[in-house]
């Protein structure tokens, strides 16, 4: 009997044991994390190790809000998000229609061609992409950025649309244009609540693509700066070679908040539609 | 529904408009992440640059800037550049080597001196800036080894001077029965008395890419050269510092893991007798451990010689800039005592040019001993390679396999040399 029930309770065990270990691995960097950002400069490197530190102080947040512009920096990034992702969904499903209800060799080669450039590293088109900007007068302006997140989330979200669309049968669009909708209307009243969820997934992981977007604002703009770049704006301590740790701790506490808080709330809405989207068709 | 596409018309307009608008705002496409609303225009609003700084986000920035453009007389746009040295170093490379105009001038430090200087990017400022008066006030060694090509052009005016000096704590000096540290013996001397309880006499930041600017010092004390590691003063040096770790242990060995802000914190918890530092001591300030009874700098001890290395940001002079004439007012202005003392009163950076730095207007007591080394140091700009990084972090980790027994003098010897010919 008490073998009977230790061999039921072992896995419970087991597995609560797992996800203790994997919850603290995760959680531990981001408490320290929080705590450096609470602690005095001068109290970060004190031994013994402290997990809370002696004089906690939002002096580092204040400093962030005073001297390093972040609310301009929290602007910049809500306009380049929001815009990058409402017009990437547009041209994302337009895309996707077009690619799955269509079919002729240069729509092939258009979906190969995307998905080929998911593949090429930032940086191997960093220089020409640099110098092509300040041509077209689009370096270091919301345009340029905008264009540029645009075309990082395109491919991602049209593979998962376009994988989406597959399993819906063209057979209700059929249906709805034998009522008398049109092409538009057919796709408007018809396609779109059907893809409800994969736009729901594909929102909020392009949300969290371009919030953590390094690489592009840093290369291409100057003075346009967002919430990913910020922590590379933060003063140099007295001897000009020190790193600022508490002020880093905040701006990364800052950087990462908003996108624990969308995964935490959308966490079923992401897996399920990268499930869907990913793996059927 | 009518509604719902009226609302996606509007919002798609919304965005057409505002992408519009925000194009190409600069006429260069450049949208300057700041510019003075109090900036005066010298002639008409025709004098205007724009400059790529470190200091934006530095708390007395604005009163800098306000002073600049008053006594400048160029509007100064601003541009912040990232403090974070690789991404900077990517950024400005980027700018330069691309003809950017919309930059004229940029606050570069001793890495990217030693990388730029001799790529044609910067424009020389010997004739237009830099003349014979204010380059004999420059530390002369530093002008030389950093700021000067090897066609002989100068192509940065150094913003402050500071020291990697020596710092010790008083109380240790006074415990060690001691009351200064003049010389080798004295030096060594110390190491081995304030060496107790867990506490060391001597504490470095030898993180594999910090800690070159250790080495390099003990080289210059010992008379050696960093580029030639057949000198027997080279070899004296990293030597002495394999003896502070394992044979005397005044040392930790462990510190090769620590950078300044390790570093700091351990000698302000008095764990170290003293440390070789750059700045102005705000730290220990902030500890409430700086004075002359506590954490305070002293002059570099005699060994073979005395010699101490000076760092600084140089404002430098963008070759693709349209705005040259104002950018060499604005240089102009930076080289002069208006413009050193300023960045003095706002930065706490103390004055490039010695007749500044010996003006009434620069005071503190910061200013006697930065006097003294002056007087009686060979100051030098660090040794740096085009190839920066590389080499440095190529001689810290030998350094380090040193330290630990993987490898011996000799060995050492032979593969710092090979990595001077190599990045040379």
């Amino acid at each position: 009997m008490v073998s009977n029930r230790s061999r039921r309770l072992f896995p419970v065990l087991l597995m609560w044991g797992l996800a203790a270990i994997v919850a603290f691995l995760i959680l531990f960097p981001l408490w320290w994390i929080f705590i450096s950002s609470i602690t005095p400069a001068g109290e970060l490197f004190a031994k013994p190790l402290k997990y809370w530190p002696a004089h906690p102080t939002l002096d580092s947040y204040r400093f962030l809000i005073e001297n390093v512009g972040l609310l301009a920096k929290i602007r910049d990034t809500l306009i380049i998000v929001g815009l990058s992702i409402l017009i990437g969904m547009i041209v994302s499903v337009m895309a996707a229609f077009s690619f799955s209800r269509f079919r002729s060799k240069g729509l092939s080669l258009a979906v190969a061609f995307l998905l080929a450039s998911m593949l090429i590293p930032d940086v191997v088109t960093a220089r020409p992409l640099y110098d092509f900007l300040r041509y077209v007068h689009l370096y270091d302006t919301y345009a340029g950025l905008i264009v540029l997140y645009i075309s990082g989330i395109l491919p991602f979200s049209i593979l998962i649309l376009q994988n989406y669309l597959n399993d819906i049968p063209v057979s209700i669009e059929e249906s709805a244009s034998i009522d008398g909708c049109g092409f538009l209307q057919s796709m408007y009243y018809v396609t779109l609540p059907l893809l409800r969820p994969a736009l729901a997934t594909v929102c909020i992981v392009n949300f969290i693509t371009c919030l953590n977007n390094f690489f592009t604002p840093l290369f291409y703009s100057n003075g346009i700066s967002v919430l990913s770049t910020a922590i590379t704006q933060l003063p140099l301590r007295d001897n000009m070679y020190a790193v600022p740790w508490d002020l880093v701790s905040a701006m990364g506490w800052i950087i990462i908040l908003p996108i624990i808080v969308f995964v935490a709330f959308f966490q079923r809405q992401i897996m399920e539609g990268i499930m869907a989207g990913g793996v059927k068709g | 529904m009518r509604k719902s596409g009226a609302l996606l018309f509007a919002s798609a307009l919304a965005v057409t408009a505002m992408l519009a608008g925000c194009s190409g705002s600069n006429g260069n496409g450049a949208a300057p992440a700041g510019s003075s609303s109090t900036g005066t225009s010298g002639s008409g609003g025709q004098d205007e640059i724009t400059l790529y700084t470190i200091q934006s986000t530095n708390p007395k920035f604005e009163e800098w800037l306000n002073e600049a453009q008053e006594k400048s007389g160029v509007k100064i746009k601003w541009v912040a550049a990232p403090t974070d040295s690789d991404t900077r170093q990517q950024k400005v490379s980027t700018i330069l080597s691309s003809g950017d105009s919309s930059v004229d001038v940029l606050e570069i430090n001793d890495e990217m001196a030693t990388s730029f200087k001799n790529a044609g990017w910067l424009e020389p400022l010997q004739n237009s800036v830099l003349t014979e008066d204010i380059m004999k006030q420059l530390p002369q060694g530093y002008m030389k080894d950093m700021l000067t090509s090897t066609k002989g052009d100068v192509i940065g005016v150094p913003s402050y001077s500071g020291y990697l000096a020596l710092w010790v704590d008083q109380k240790k000096l006074d415990a060690a029965g001691m009351t200064s540290i003049d010389n080798e013996e004295d030096f060594v001397k110390f190491l081995k008395a304030s060496t107790k309880d867990g506490q060391y006499g001597y504490g470095g930041s030898w993180e594999k890419t910090y800690v070159f600017n250790e080495i390099a010092t003990f080289v210059n004390l010992f008379g050696g050269d960093y580029f030639d590691w057949t000198n027997e003063g080279s070899r004296k040096a990293v030597k002495f510092m394999y003896d502070m770790a394992n044979t005397w242990k005044v040392t930790p060995v462990d510190q090769i893991a620590d950078k300044y802000e390790q570093m700091n914190q351990k000698f302000i918890d008095g764990k170290y007798a003293m440390v070789f530092m750059w700045g102005t001591g705000t730290d220990y300030k902030k500890a409430n451990r700086y004075g002359k009874d506590q954490i305070h700098m002293i002059n570099m001890p005699m060994f073979a010689k005395r010699s101490i290395f000076t760092d600084s940001w140089s404002y430098v002079l963008n070759s693709a800039s349209k705005n040259k004439e104002a950018a060499i007012k604005f240089l102009k202005y930076a080289a002069s005592e208006d413009g050193e003392l300023n960045g003095w009163n706002n930065f706490d950076r103390y004055p490039a040019r010695a007749d500044v730095a010996a003006s009434d207007a620069v005071a503190g007591d910061i200013k006697d001993v930065y006097a003294e080394i002056q007087k009686t140091n060979e100051i030098h700009g660090r040794p740096m390679l085009p190839q920066t990084m590389e080499f440095i972090s190529e001689m810290g980790t030998q350094f380090q396999n040193y330290i630990q027994d993987k490898i011996t003098l000799d060995e050492f010897c032979k593969k710092a040399q090979e990595a001077v010919d190599r990045y040379k």
